[in-house]
């Protein structure tokens, strides 16, 4: 809007058909101008009525005179007598002939649109950010029950191959050495199944477990069931988190290796000692089974029990090495673990 | 290592300006950039009011000249960590040069923050001199050096010149 001046001009007759409301008020709030929308919407209105008898300008007053005192559109809310809130922007007009500064003010209903499409998106989200709670809920919720069934599954599993070393231990008063020998051999790789779930079950876990602390349980249980009082055993363990579908294979195979010195390096010896090592380097690990009796001949190398050892490097995809001489043997287990905790 | 002894670009001034700069992206990316310049023009000029208050009661008198007008833009934003100083003052306009924003870094981008300047500037000129337009020529908000403002306190003939008008005014509310 250019300045103001008297007569109606081509600009004058465009603003009274403009559809929006356009109000010319004087720095008192008096209608200096005003066009039919604003007419029509004010209820009334002509110039030099107060714009007080229309709307409530004592409300609206402080913005008014922010709005008149620069050039800058600033919204204002005008309550208008009838009940209805008219959005509106103003901005003073300062009138080049005269030098006066008028407050001009147009309606546009449109003037928060943003903030309601802000307030609807913000409801929008939160209801999806309700919607998503709700389902990690009921996620955690089937979580909580699947760990809980697993958990459960581990015990029972546990209780089981303890039942399974007890029925193994019964033996009849006619075995022969050659039945007690195997039977002893199943039972000890049964114990060393169950040690991983023994474990597993002590430290309400269902998948991982410490390696360190199960071969520890593994050497401790084979000193008590196995070994004579003039071996001793030792270990020198990095700690070490193994999922248990690799835990297992380690177990049986320290239990295989183990057994087997104890069964044949220390015929004959006053003394001896088995040591188990594990040392973790760049995710690889190593684990040294070694002991310090006769060594192994070389046409004995070949045992159900190694070969089982083999299946068992295999399966965790690592390899196993024996050096074996008059000063002991030395198993070396390498793998690296497929999956890290 | 203790939560306090951890070392944060974090203080009581940055996050009120941090504050004020994300109000300002909020306001811009809401409602646009020329409606947001209404919201701030309004906290603008309430602030131009009352800082203009606050440097006539401590000089002791209502009225300064254009010089003085000038004095008081520039120790105004010194004191809230901005680098203006005065290149020229006249009856008809005061120059101003800008080497440092009171919002650091954080004006980059946010052009709306400039308008609490125009703003600020404009109202208090306009109050003092009964007119003002300022125009804000180079800003580090858009990546200039500096800023370099023009304050008009003469209403020019031919309203040619950019920026945006002040008036003073009693208004309705007086």
């Amino acid at each position: 809007m250019g300045p103001v001046a008297p007569g109606r001009t081509i600009s004058d007759r465009l603003i009274q058909a403009l559809d929006h409301e356009v109000v010319l008020l004087s720095e008192d709030a008096t209608i200096v101008d005003l066009n039919v929308a604003a007419r029509k919407t004010l209820g009334g209105g002509e110039p030099g009525r107060p714009l007080g008898d229309f709307a409530d300008t004592q409300r609206a007053s402080a913005l008014m005179t922010r709005a008149i005192g620069g050039s800058v559109f600033v919204p204002i809310n005008l309550w208008l007598a009838n009940g209805r809130t008219l959005k509106m922007r103003g901005r003073g007009l300062r009138d080049i002939l005269t030098d006066e500064v008028h407050l001009l003010l147009v309606g546009d209903q449109r003037r928060d649109q943003g903030f309601s499409r802000l307030k609807q998106l913000v409801d929008e989200l939160n209801e999806e950010a309700e919607r998503r709670s709700r389902l990690q809920i009921q996620l955690q919720e089937a979580l909580d029950r699947e760990q809980h069934m697993r958990s459960e599954l581990v015990h029972r599993v546990k209780n089981n191959l303890a039942l399974l070393v007890s029925m193994v231990q019964l033996r009849g008063t006619d075995d022969s050495p050659e039945v007690i020998d195997a039977l002893t051999s199943v039972r000890e790789r049964i114990i060393a199944i169950a040690s991983v779930h023994d474990l597993l079950d002590q430290s309400g876990e269902v998948d991982w477990l410490d390696a360190d602390e199960l071969i520890v349980s593994l050497c401790r249980q084979i000193d008590k069931s196995l070994a004579p009082e003039h071996v001793r055993i030792e270990t020198s363990l990095d700690p070490l988190r193994l999922h248990m579908r690799e835990a297992v294979p380690v177990a049986i195979l320290i239990n295989e290796l183990m057994t087997n010195s104890l069964k044949h390096a220390f015929r004959d010896r006053d003394g001896g000692c088995i040591r188990v090592t594990m040392q973790v380097k760049d995710g690889g690990v190593r684990i040294d089974v070694l002991d310090d009796g006769s060594g192994i001949p070389e046409d004995a190398r070949q045992g159900s029990g190694r070969r089982l050892s083999g299946v068992f490097a295999r399966q965790l995809h690592g390899r196993l090495d024996c050096k074996s001489g008059d000063e002991g043997t030395c198993w070396t287990l390498r793998f690296r673990p497929r999956q890290i905790a | 290592m203790a939560m306090e002894e951890l070392q944060l670009p974090l203080e009581r001034d940055l996050f009120f300006r941090s504050i004020i700069r994300t109000l300002a992206g909020s306001l811009e990316e809401t409602v646009g950039p020329e409606e947001a310049e209404g919201y701030v023009s309004i906290v603008g000029s309430e602030i131009g009011n009352w800082i203009e208050e606050k440097y006539c009661e401590a000089l002791g008198r209502d009225k300064l000249t254009p010089q003085e007008v000038a004095e008081v833009l520039v120790d105004l934003k010194r004191r809230i960590g901005g680098e203006f100083f005065i290149e020229s003052v006249d009856d008809d306009k005061i120059v101003l040069g800008n080497r440092k924003c009171p919002f650091g870094d954080l004006v980059k981008g946010r052009p709306s923050l400039c308008q609490m300047t125009n703003n600020v500037f404009g109202r208090i000129s306009a109050n003092q001199a009964g007119y003002s337009k300022v125009d804000i020529q180079e800003t580090i908000a858009m990546g200039a050096p500096g800023c370099h403002v023009v304050v008009h306190l003469r209403p020019e003939p031919t309203e040619d010149i950019e920026g945006h008008e002040f008036f003073r005014v009693k208004g309705p509310a007086a």
